[in-house]
This record gives structure tokens, sequence and C-alpha cells, in this order.
């Protein structure tokens, strides 16, 4: 695209004439990223100053030129690639940690710093920052938001998504906001995570930081097979013993990075699994022993406990296997893809085979605590061939992964890379939102645009089949006439008491408890069910969920916003949209980073932008403490708000509620 | 399967036609593409760590180099980016070091800087630096001249009168701050020590560096004292290696050194004594000898014949546990400075040694912190430079380190001068000076 001079004047003016680059050597060096991608952009700026940011995005805004946020550029899926041209804006020289708080446990930082940089700056503090990305040495924490990044440490301490506590957004017109968690209404920060730079660009970000753990004990545990390996996790969860890292291997992996770099790892071992436990002595001594018992149940062929030394070496041997990959030959492609942990022992057998059909070599790893696997696919990109049978071979992998319930992506994104593929992960309604959500925050389509939101989803997505037979069939048909009268209308719960009943909408027709699985460890539940019925339910089968017993509904205690811890054990949802149309997100997934995070846009909304039918979260073998309610606060209608509403709901049908209505 | 395209396929005897990599011997075209782009090279980079800017990465050297071969970028001097992009590398290696890939970036590096004739160096610094090559005894004259000249306070009256000002000239400010306040040429030094440079029936050849020679002579005394408790000993003085034509000439030039050093070391014992180096530089660049002569048989196998009989200081060391220091020095740490590589048997060998000399006050370094740059980049780029010493002095003071410990006599020079300037509590001294 042709950027006016008048532009470049202005972004010079900004920025300063030595950072505004348009020579090919600077714009071919900003045409790729990890992945197999290469756009070309038009101009790149190289921002040096957090307060440049508004200033260049206004003048951006003010040309109708397209721009994509960039750091370290390590991305996998081509986020950071310019199909449409435009500008890049370089944040990697914004380093700043801007403030460190032990007391109250947290870290003020640009978005340039470097994800392992903030781990040593807390170090010495007896701090650390728990999201653990691969590539951590060298992405950033800005990338890590947009990507909404996690790490071996996922299943107990979550991904980034998990961590921010408050962002400084500039919004594609050059606005500047600041979205904090503590703030009522829908949880903007978690809609933000994973949305791949596509909603503004973040220059400032709040993050939590836990105190370092005492001890860390590393074990290295050999499995005849993959389902071994996976019913260990399984029984361990049932145990109620969460490890921090549960890493594997198959036996193909096993083999190559030995071959590469011995490291005394069991070459003739199905799997291969490395666990670690951390926390108090005490803690972790028994934890230890359960580990050994429900490793000797699973026929654990060896169990080996690492001093240091061992463990660097073992944590070492597990990155070699990418190490291992790159010296076979000049490419590698890491895919990625996740499951339920339940399907994971299938889905791996198939990816390998589908890699045996298409004579590919590659090595497959996978977290076993998420269903998260990364195949590492080796080839040539100098030979097209090569390169076309990869992409489809990518390609069939991600189809495996949606055929057992799962997503396309657990932590490297969308991108331009698989964007195609995410008409077959979501019905259109689901796409739709995706598509009015872009639209509010950025109705130009300039932030990062061609990303996500996959090219006429329409003619490629397959519909879900309507089940007539099903109770939420007949609660969208009800919903649909409520609509159809046109008049505005409060979603409530079971105990609502409302001066007017013509004002009320209620979901407590949906109280069905659809699952429990004591696989994957969740449970869904419909929204109309009350907590003492989903307590006793979960009683039945020995199993806790973090909610408190009452009468208020499931749907209450996602919407009110009273109960934000609650927001990271949901794991999938569905909802009625204001258009009657009903959008899909999530399962028993432990991570998706396919699309906009839709469980954090409902959570929260008090019901206005729709309303939750379903949801699936996590549950647990062991009780913990309940979740206690804060107290409920009217929703604040920001800017973003507005803009979302007017996309979802013109007429303004759902009404905001002034006090507690949704229990 | 694939073309292999040349920088410059008019004169390939200007380029290296394969290249020495970790991985095997590789053509240019199919070493650069070996970077998968995932950037980790960037963590290490001590440019990108400055300008946080692709151009100044690794990944970013090496797709130019790429972009250039494939034709989608022309090679054309006057571009200001392709330059900078250049020549700011300090072809320290550490990039390599992190590669899943061991992409050689330092390499690729040397020949887009050789396609585009870049002169790095000043001008008048280059010519009289190629003098030693081309003209030695011209170079001896010229040098003691020099030394005169600003024991004479020549330097000071030229920057007092802002002669040394002039675009230019700037590096002799730099070099006289840099150089030791007193110079004792090598023969007087050895003299008074009672130490001969050369023994009869050598079992040895000692072949010190161009800073040994000139500048600091304690280095070489050094090496030859270790040398001989273990070795009859022979000196090559006034030899040069062909490193200085590698990295800031014409690799024809570099060529032709090495052959001379290469004959000359053939005919000596038939080609089967050791030879010892005092710079890690040099070290380096003899190691890697073998792949300026890839399809030139005979000079190909005497490189490799000198590549196995090298030495380094570290290896002629002697250290064993009885040989601890009973002083309490403080911290001490080891300053990785060098050209292509930071990491192999010589580094490892000088850290087991350090650890053993000095126990627990051996200060471990991370993999991101700073070194001085080497083999005269302060004269290249010298910005880059001042804020790259700045690091390392950071990173001495951090772990309040009184002793710094070099594998070369340039980066002891350069890291002695940041030190007084920044951080006097610590000292930076040559690996053979260590147990003196």
């Amino acid at each position: 695209m042709h950027i006016p001079t008048s532009a470049l004047r202005a972004l010079r003016r900004a920025v300063g004439s030595q950072n505004v680059c348009t020579d090919d050597v600077s714009v071919l060096l900003h045409a790729y990223d990890c992945s197999l991608s290469r756009m070309r952009p038009d101009v790149i700026i190289h921002i040096t100053k957090s307060g440049q940011v508004a200033r260049v995005i206004k003048i951006l805004h003010q040309f109708h030129i397209p721009f994509v946020a960039r750091a370290g550029a390590t991305n996998h899926a081509g986020s950071c690639s310019t199909p449409k041209g435009g500008a890049v804006l370089n944040l990697a020289a914004l380093t700043n940690i801007l403030q460190i708080n032990t007391q109250e446990g947290y870290v003020l930082v640009e978005p340039g710093v470097v994800t392992a940089q903030l781990g040593q700056a807390l170090e010495p503090l007896g701090f650390f920052y728990a999201p653990d990305p691969a590539s951590q040495k060298v992405c950033t924490l800005g990338g890590n938001l947009a990507q909404n990044a996690s790490g071996a440490r996922c299943l107990k301490y979550g991904g980034t998504l998990d961590h921010v506590l408050e962002a400084t957004l500039v919004l594609p017109n050059g606005e500047t906001l600041t979205l904090s968690r503590q703030e009522s209404g829908p949880d903007w920060v978690g809609l933000l995570c994973g949305s791949e730079g596509t909603l503004g660009i973040v220059t400032q970000l709040k993050l939590k930081i836990l105190p370092a753990v005492q001890e860390v004990r590393t074990f290295l545990i050999s499995f005849n097979t993959l389902e071994d390996c996976v019913q260990t996790v399984t029984d361990l969860t049932a145990q109620g013993v969460i490890p921090r890292c549960m890493e594997a291997m198959d036996q193909l992996t096993t083999q190559t990075v030995e071959q590469m770099a011995p490291a005394g790892l069991p070459v003739n071992a199905g799997a291969t699994l490395l666990l670690e436990l951390d926390g108090e002595k005490a803690t972790l001594g028994k934890e230890e022993k359960i580990v050994q018992q429900v490793c000797r149940q699973n026929h654990a062929l060896a169990f080996e406990k690492a001093g240091d030394e061992k463990a660097v070496k073992w944590w070492h041997a597990r990155q070699n296997a990418y190490n291992a990959m790159a010296r076979l030959a000049p490419n590698v492609l890491v895919c990625d893809g996740t499951v339920p942990r339940s399907e994971l022992p299938a889905t791996l057998k198939k990816v390998r085979q589908i890699l045996e059909q298409n004579n590919i070599t590659a090595s497959l790893l996978f977290h076993a605590g998420d269903g998260n696997f990364h195949p590492q696919l080796v080839f040539d990109e100098r030979n097209s061939i090569e390169r076309q049978r990869i992409s489809k071979v990518a390609k069939l992998i991600l189809q495996t992964c949606l055929e057992a319930g799962g997503t396309v992506s657990g932590e490297h994104g969308v991108g331009v890379e698989k964007r195609s593929m995410l008409a077959l992960q979501y019905n259109q309604d689901t796409l739709d939102l995706f598509s009015h959500i872009k639209h509010a925050f950025d109705p130009e389509n300039l932030a990062n645009p061609c990303k996500i939101i996959p090219v006429d989803y329409a003619e490629k997505t397959i519909g879900a089949a309507d089940n007539k037979a099903d109770k939420l069939y007949d609660f969208q048909q009800k919903f649909k006439q409520q609509l159809a009268q046109e008049k505005p209308f409060f979603v409530t719960g079971t105990n609502a008491v409302l001066q007017t009943q013509e004002k009320n909408f209620s979901v407590k027709e949906l109280n069905e408890i659809t699952d429990i699985d004591l696989t994957n460890y969740t449970v869904t539940a419909q929204a109309g069910v009350t907590l003492t019925q989903l307590a006793r339910a979960l009683k039945k089968h020995g199993v806790y969920s973090v909610l408190p017993e009452g009468n208020e509904t499931l749907g209450g205690v996602f919407s009110s916003g009273c109960y934000p811890a609650f927001y990271a054990h949901v794991t999938g949802l569905q909802a009625l949209l204001p258009s009657g149309s009903c959008v899909r997100y999530g399962g028993k997934l432990t991570k998706n980073a396919a699309g906009y995070n839709l469980l954090r846009l409902f959570a929260g909304a008090q019901g206005t932008l729709g309303i939750v039918t379903e949801l699936t979260f996590k549950i647990y073998a062991v009780k913990a403490p309940p979740l206690t309610a804060t107290a409920f606060v009217p929703l604040i209608q920001n800017e973003l708000f507005k803009q979302i509403k007017k996309e979802l709901d013109p007429k303004n049908l759902l009404q905001i509620p002034e006090k507690k209505v949704h229990v | 399967m694939f073309n292999d395209p040349c920088l410059e396929p008019l004169f390939p005897r200007k380029h290296l036609s394969e290249l020495q990599t970790a991985l095997g011997t590789k053509t240019l075209y199919n070493s650069v593409c070996a970077c998968n782009r995932c950037g980790v090279c960037a963590a290490v980079c001590p440019t990108y760590q400055l300008y946080h800017q692709e151009n100044f990465s690794p990944r970013g050297r090496n797709q130019i180099l790429r972009l250039c071969l494939e034709g989608k970028i022309k090679l054309n001097k006057k571009n200001r980016v392709l330059h900078e992009a250049l020549v700011s590398c300090t072809l320290c290696g550490r990039c390599n070091e992190v590669c899943a890939a061991q992409v050689p970036t330092a390499q690729h590096v040397l020949e887009m800087r050789r396609a585009l004739g870049l002169r790095v160096l000043p001008r008048l610094l280059q010519r009289f630096l190629q003098l030693r090559d081309n003209k030695p005894r011209l170079f001896n004259v010229l040098a003691r001249t020099s030394l005169i000249l600003r024991r004479l306070w020549v330097v000071k009256i030229a920057w007092l009168l802002q002669i040394t000002h002039l675009p230019g000239l700037t590096w002799i400010n730099h070099l006289d701050d840099i150089l030791p306040a007193r110079i004792i040429p090598l023969a007087k030094v050895l003299a008074n020590a009672n130490v001969q440079a050369n023994q009869e029936n050598p079992q040895l050849i000692y072949l010190p560096s161009l800073e040994a020679e000139f500048i600091l002579p304690d280095i070489a005394l050094d090496t030859l004292r270790l040398a001989q408790k273990k070795y009859r000993t022979e000196t090559w003085q006034n030899t040069t290696t062909g490193l200085f034509p590698y990295v800031y000439g014409d690799l024809r030039q570099s060529r032709k050194m090495l052959r001379k050093l290469l004959a000359r070391h053939a005919k000596t014992g038939n080609g089967k004594l050791p030879l010892l180096t005092d710079s890690i530089d040099v070290y380096l660049f003899l190691k890697r000898a073998p792949q300026l002569f890839s399809g030139r048989k005979l000079w190909q196998k005497r490189a490799q014949n000198l590549a196995q009989n090298l030495l380094f200081v570290t290896d002629i060391f002697p250290v064993n546990t009885d040989d601890k220091t009973t002083q309490n020095p403080g911290p001490v740490q080891l300053e990785y400075s060098a050209l292509f590589e930071r990491q192999g048997p010589a580094f490892e060998k000088a850290e087991k040694i350090l650890a053993i000399l000095f126990g627990k006050n051996f200060v471990k370094c991370f993999y991101t912190d700073a070194d001085t740059p080497a083999f005269g980049y302060t004269f290249v780029a010298p910005k880059n430079a001042t804020r790259m010493s700045l690091k390392t002095v950071e990173k001495i003071a951090r772990s309040q380190t009184k002793q710094v410990v070099t594998l070369s006599g340039l980066a002891a020079l350069e890291l002695a001068y940041a030190l007084k300037k920044f951080y006097p509590a610590a000292q930076a001294t040559h690996f053979v000076h260590v147990n003196r």
C-alpha cells in the first residue's frame, strides 16, 4: 500500500526521522517471524518511548494505515505478518521494568521486557513470574499478552491470562484506556489476552508475581505406553496432586534426543514423563509418595528422582528435542494443538500415523497435564513441494485435534496460518461474534488486520445440527420470542425479585448438570443450576468445585462479577446473543488460544451482552476452601462496553441491572 | 537440490566457497538457510541489546545475506542500513552459541562485508596495520617511531591542538588511552628476565600475537616461561597469521599470509611441532584455517595439521589442586571476549583452571552477560563499543569482582581502560599472568 508523504512526515515528527524506515532492507527484515509467512510491510516505526505509541496510532488512524505491533517476533502462527502491508510498530525497545512491588505482589512493566529478564530481576527479591513460554529468553511480555502465552508451568499456575492485573491499551483510533480487573463489567483484560494485537496496542502492564517456591523436586518416569502416562496424570489429579510441570515425549523423540546428546533418557520406553513438584518441604514429601504410588499403579518402567545437576541435564534434554530437529533440516515447523487430556493418547497415535504416511520426520512433545502437544516437523522451506506437504500435514494434525474436541491452538495463537482452521472449530454465530468484537474495538480494521477471523467463513463453517428435543433449543426459541417483542428486559436467575414481571427473563428452567467428567476433571452444567444442586451432584462422585453452596445460579455466579476468581476455573461456555444466535467456546480444554476469549467477555457482563446458558469448568478431587463473593457493583459503561453493546444489542433489549438480579 | 547462489560469482576467490560449521562443511547458501528465524540469538547479541532493532540482530543479518543471495536485496555499498547492520556486528559468535542449528552468523557477516568491500577500520589505521603483513620491516620502524613520538607527548599536543579531533583521526586518542604508559621492547624484556626466545631442537613453536610482540611484552615473557617449563621452544617473531586481512581486509591476502605460515610450519619439524598462541582470536582463527583452502588439498591438509597441533596458553598451564591460591584475591571472573565463538575447549579449560585456582572466588558468568568487544571493534564502532564496555563493567561491578581474566591481550587492554575509568577496584589481566 502507498504511504502518503504527509503521513511519513507526521510520523517522523512524532518519533524522529531515524526511527521511521521505508528502505528495502528494513522493510524486508520485518516481513517475517518464526512462522512460514512472509509479508512485506511498507513502513517500520521504531518506538523508543511508550508515550509515542498513542501519537503514532493517531497518525496511522488519520491516514487509514493498517498497523502491526511487533517485539521479539518469535511467533509460530504469523501473528506479526502484514498481509495488508502498512506499518510495523517495533516495541522491542520498551524494556523498562517500571516498578516491582513485592508487598502487594505486582510489577509494572513495558511491553518490550523479555520474559526471562523479568524473572532475573525478581529472583534476588525472592519472587517469580509464573508463565514460562519455551521462548522466554527472547519473547516479550507484550507478545505474551497478545498470544496468551504459557509454558510448562501452566497446569499449576496458569498462563499469561491469569497473571495480568491491569493493561494500558491504545485503541486503534489512538485513544488510551487503562483496563483493570478491579473494575466491574466484562473482563476486558482477559479479552485482550490472546487477541494478537487486533484490538489495540498495550503500552504498559501490571502483572501478578508470586513468592519463590521453597523447593523443587524433579522426577523422570518412563512408561510402556502413552495411555499409562496420561492415566498417571489423571490419577495424580484425582489424588489432588498438581505438579508444576508434566512434560512428556514419545519414544521416537526420546531416541532422537539421546542420539544427539545423551542425557540418560530411557530410549526403550513408550513415553517419558518429566515431572516437577514444588512447594513447602512438608507437603512435597507427601506428594512425592503419592506420585511414586500412582506411577507404580500405572506400570511405570522406571522412576528416578534428580539432584540439581541431573534436573538441569534432563531439562536440557527436553529442550534438545527442538535442537535435534533444527540440525536435521533447515526448517522446523512447531505445531500446536490441544485436546481434552483423555483424548491425548489416541490423538498422538493418529498424529504419528499422519507423519508416517506423509514420510515426515518430527519430534513429538506434549504437556501431559493439559493435553497440549507440539509436533516439530522438519523440512526445507526452499523446496515448494515439501513446504506444501508440511502445510497440508499441519492442517491434518489440527483437524485431528478438532475431531477429538480440541482446539487448533493451545498457546501459539491463530495468526494468518491457522485462521482458515477456525472455520472448522467454531460455528458461524461464534465467528460472527468474533467479527463483532473486532469491529467494536476497531471499526476501520486497522489493528493487525486479516488475523484470527477466517475469510468468507460463512461458506466454510459446519453448522451444528439443532437438536429440537434439547432443553437449550426450547430455551433459545423462547428467547427469540422475547426478543421479537422488542421490549427491554433483565436476564435473571431463579431468585430475582423484580418490580415488574414483564421485564424479567429467567434462566431457571436450564437446571441440568449435563456431564461430570472424572478423566478430565470437568463438569458441564446449565446456567440455572443452583450452587447447592451442583455441590450435591459433585459430592456423589467424590469431587468438588471451588464454588460455595447456596441458592445462587451458576449463570449468576459467572455473570454478576461477584466471583472474579471463578473465571480462571471456567473452560467452556455456551451463550445466546441478543440476536438470538447461539455461540459456543472452549470445552474440556485447559488451554485455548484460538480466537477471542469469549469466556472473559461474558464473565461479569451481568447479562447485558447475552445469556450464558451452559458452563464447563474444572473440578477437583480435594476440597479447597470455597470462593467468597464480593459485593455487587453495577456495571461501568466505559467506551468499550458501549461499542460492544452497540454491536451486539443495538436495540438495547438486554438491560443493565442496577442491583443484583441474576442470582 | 538447489542452485547455490554466490555473492560475487565473478570473484569466487574473494570469498570462502564453503564454511566450516559446527554441523559440518556447508555452502554459504545452505549455511544461511539453516536459520529458522526463531530469534533466540537476539537475546545474546550485544548490538541487538543496544538498539532493539531487527537490523542489528543476528537473525536480521542472516536474513540480509539470504535475501542478497536470492537477489531480493541489491548489494550496495552506499546503502546506509545495510552498512550499519554489517559493520555493527562484533563477530563475537554468541549467536552461534545459543542457536539450535549452530548458524555461524559471524562468518556470514564477514562474507557480506567482503562482497561489499566495506572498510570498517579508520583508513589510516588500516593502512598502518596492513604494513605488518606486507612490509613488516617498515611496520617495525613506524611502530617504534610512533611509540617514541608518543613518549615525547606528540599525541597529547595533537589532542590539545585538536588535530586528533579531525574525522578519521579520532582513533589516535583512543589508542593513546588504552596503551600502557611505557612500552618496553620484547627483546629487552626477555633479556632482562634472562629468557631465551629460541632454544635448540625445539619441541614447540611459540607464535606471539601482535599485542604480545609490540605492546604487552609481559604476555610473551610469561607465555615463554610457561612453555619452557615443559618444552624447548622456538619463537616466531614478526610472523603474521592472516587474521587481520581475514577480518578487515581481503581474503586472498589472508590466504597468502596463511600459506606462508603453513609452509614454515610444514618445514619445521616435519610439520609435527605444536604451535602455541597467547591470543584466543588467533587460536580460533587458526582452528578454522582449513575452510580457507576448500578445493586445495595440499593447503587444506597442512591447515588441518596446524589446527590439530594448535595449542592455547590454557593447554600448557600447569595446574593441579595443590595450586590453589592461598591469598584471597577477592572475586575473579573470566572475560569471554573473542572472535567467532564464546564456547569450546579453550574456554572450558580456562574456566576449569580458574575454578581450581580460585575456588569459590571464581564467579561464573551468565550467558547474557556482556563482554568487551573483541579485536579492534572500538575503532570500528566506538559509540557501540563504549556502551558495551559500560555494560561489561556493570557486570563486573555487580559481583564486586577484583580481577578479570582475559584470553587475549587486546581484550585486556580495552577492559583495563574501561575499568580504570568506571570501576578502578577491578583489574584486567591476561590469563598467562594469573599465577605469576
